[in-house]
């Protein structure tokens, strides 16, 4: 029995290997739901008409208007693995402040990210553990103010984080509470 | 494949490069040459980087500050030919980033970073790397190299690999070797001409090598296809030796260097910090320390590197370095701040929460009460 359905999870891995969506976006359809057969499963509740980017290795790119107007990203990131933009890395058993100060770090070292001011970071739970939330303001490498919300938090061994980007001017306050509808609709299994 | 065979295909790829390598454009004169005119496509350029300059500042890369920018301009204009000024639009932006690098658009328009002023000593030291940048300007290099470039992007298209391509990007990202040997003697002239001591010519580029040292750069992309660093200091030290045999002394500049720069100093070892450089971070903040012995916010910024880098007795390094803010400046909120989380830490909660308390009475706005706020409940034993 054991056998058979590692076999049976071999050949479906293999076919969604083979059998891959083409098109660069897809409806999300209510709720996106990584889907993973192996390690942690993501989940999140988005509005139905909001599109997610395929071909992603690892986590979530989504959006409604396009990226320039708004996206919620999900990452997953692996303690003492490197981060994109600091050399600092993520370390288990990270308290949530000790965690929001390596991210922040990250996106604040970005090369795009120009003028960064933290305007409030806090606590928060996320997903049923505790994590943080930070809202920051910046201008992108063409000087357009955005502001974002970056939130994270430590599930198991890794850490997660969730990020909202939207110009800050109009874009940012329409968004801002489907986002914390999809923050608090936010699992990990 | 042995060493002879080895040795065979790399001659054969040394010889296909230089057999590729685009022929030099026509040199200009200089801007400063009577009846300088510009010709089409160098207008095209001027209005690029007029463009690219507008882009920056909107960007919010670059820094905004009005008397480190008058100060920098001086020198600048120090440096330039008086006929060249009139020409060009003479102009020094410090971008907000922690590395080290300078570059001028084809205007006049110098670029250089806050990591490069923060290691600069002097306003020797300044001027070499101006002055460098200053001549790419005054003898229209830029043109040059991207008439050289256009032409060599057709020959390199003609390849069937990609060993071609690898030049002509290297000609867009710095200009090739003997204009950069140029720059050096010509840059050097004016340093000599506007009386500043030219012995710190080499140290731009220790500084330099020291950087490539730390960041663990093998071989930086532009000083792959330029004099490679050691090469630049040996051309700087031949002139001393030769051209300049038996000048000393001169214009160092340095209390008036310090006295400009000296806030990119910690805000440059801010931004090394959060870039998780901890090593040249505790050397910002020491340097800023040697400028000001009694800024309180350098030994707060060192208790964080400290706190952050972590290991063997980093807790109790981190807990000195709060402790000697505070005591030199109560009203520092960094200080506090630190002292309070690195207190509460080792559970000495009474003394915890004063400076805890003192930090938000300092920073009544402070974006991270909320957390500060639960820690003062957890030593309350009210929260978490």
């Amino acid at each position: 029995m054991r056998i058979r359905l590692a076999t049976l999870a071999c050949v479906a891995a293999l076919a969604a290997g083979c059998i891959h969506d083409d098109a660069p976006w897809r409806e999300v359809g209510g709720k996106y739901d990584s889907g993973n057969w192996f390690g942690p499963r993501i989940s999140m509740a988005l509005p139905g008409d909001w599109m997610k980017l395929n071909h992603l290795d690892d986590g979530l790119v989504a959006t409604r208007d396009g990226f320039n107007l708004q996206s919620i990203k999900i990452r997953r990131v692996d303690p003492g693995k490197p981060l994109p933009h600091t050399k600092k890395t993520v370390a288990k058993g990270m308290r949530p402040n000790e965690l929001a100060e390596v991210l922040l770090d990250d996106l604040r070292t970005d090369g795009s990210a120009n003028g960064l001011k933290v305007l409030d970071t806090r606590p928060a739970s996320i997903a049923g553990a505790a994590g943080f939330r930070t809202t920051v303001a910046l201008k992108d490498s063409f000087g357009l103010k955005v502001k974002a919300v970056l939130c994270g938090v430590m599930i198991d061994d890794h850490a997660w984080q969730i990020v909202y980007v939207a110009p800050a001017r109009h874009y940012f306050e329409k968004d801002l509470a489907t986002f914390d509808a999809a923050l608090a609709s936010f699992r990990v299994r | 494949m042995t060493a002879r065979v080895r040795c065979a295909v790399a001659a054969t790829l040394l010889v296909t490069a230089c057999a590729v390598a685009p022929p030099r454009a026509a040199r200009l004169p200089p801007v400063s040459a009577p009846g300088f005119a510009m010709e089409r496509d160098e207008r095209r350029l001027w209005r690029e980087a007029a463009e690219m300059d507008a882009r920056a500042r909107k960007s919010g890369a670059v820094l905004e500050e009005a008397a480190l920018e008058r100060y920098l301009l001086g020198v600048a204009r120090r440096l330039t030919p008086r006929a060249a000024l009139d020409r060009l639009e003479v102009r020094v932006r410090v971008i907000e980033s922690p590395g080290l690098s300078a570059f001028v658009s084809p205007d006049g328009g110098v670029f250089v970073t806050m990591g490069l002023l923060a290691r600069l000593e002097n306003e020797a030291q300044l001027a070499i790397v101006l002055g460098h940048e200053l001549v790419h300007a005054v003898n229209r290099h830029a043109i040059v190299e991207y008439r050289t470039f256009k032409h060599g992007a057709a020959l390199a298209s003609a390849l069937p690999f990609g060993l071609g391509e690898l030049g002509t990007k290297a000609a867009v990202t710095g200009y090739s070797r003997d204009l950069e040997r140029e720059a050096d003697e010509e840059g050097l002239a004016l340093v000599a001409a506007g009386g500043w001591d030219i012995g710190e010519a080499t140290r731009p580029f220790e500084h330099l090598a020291a950087w490539v040292k730390e960041e663990e750069i093998e071989e930086p992309f532009l000083f792959a296809t330029h004099p490679r660093l050691e090469e630049r200091m040996e051309s700087y030290r031949a002139l001393l030796r030769t051209r300049y045999a038996g000048r000393r002394g001169g214009d160092l500049g340095r209390e008036r260097y310090q006295g400009a720069v000296r806030e990119i100093v910690l805000a440059s070892a801010r931004l090394d910090l959060a870039a998780g450089r901890f090593g040249p971070a505790e050397q910002g903040a020491s340097a800023y320390l040697a400028l000001r012995p009694r800024a309180a916010e350098a030994h707060a910024l060192l208790g964080d590197v400290a706190r952050q880098r972590g290991g063997d007795g980093a807790d109790a390094a981190a807990l000195t370095q709060y402790r000697t803010a505070v005591e030199l400046d109560p009203r520092c909120p960094e200080g506090q701040r630190g002292l309070g989380l690195a207190l509460a830490k080792r559970n000495e909660r009474d003394a915890a929460r004063t400076a805890l308390r003192a930090y938000l009475r300092l920073s009544p706005d402070a974006v991270d009460r909320a957390w500060i706020e639960g820690d003062l409940a957890a030593l309350d034993g009210r929260g978490r």
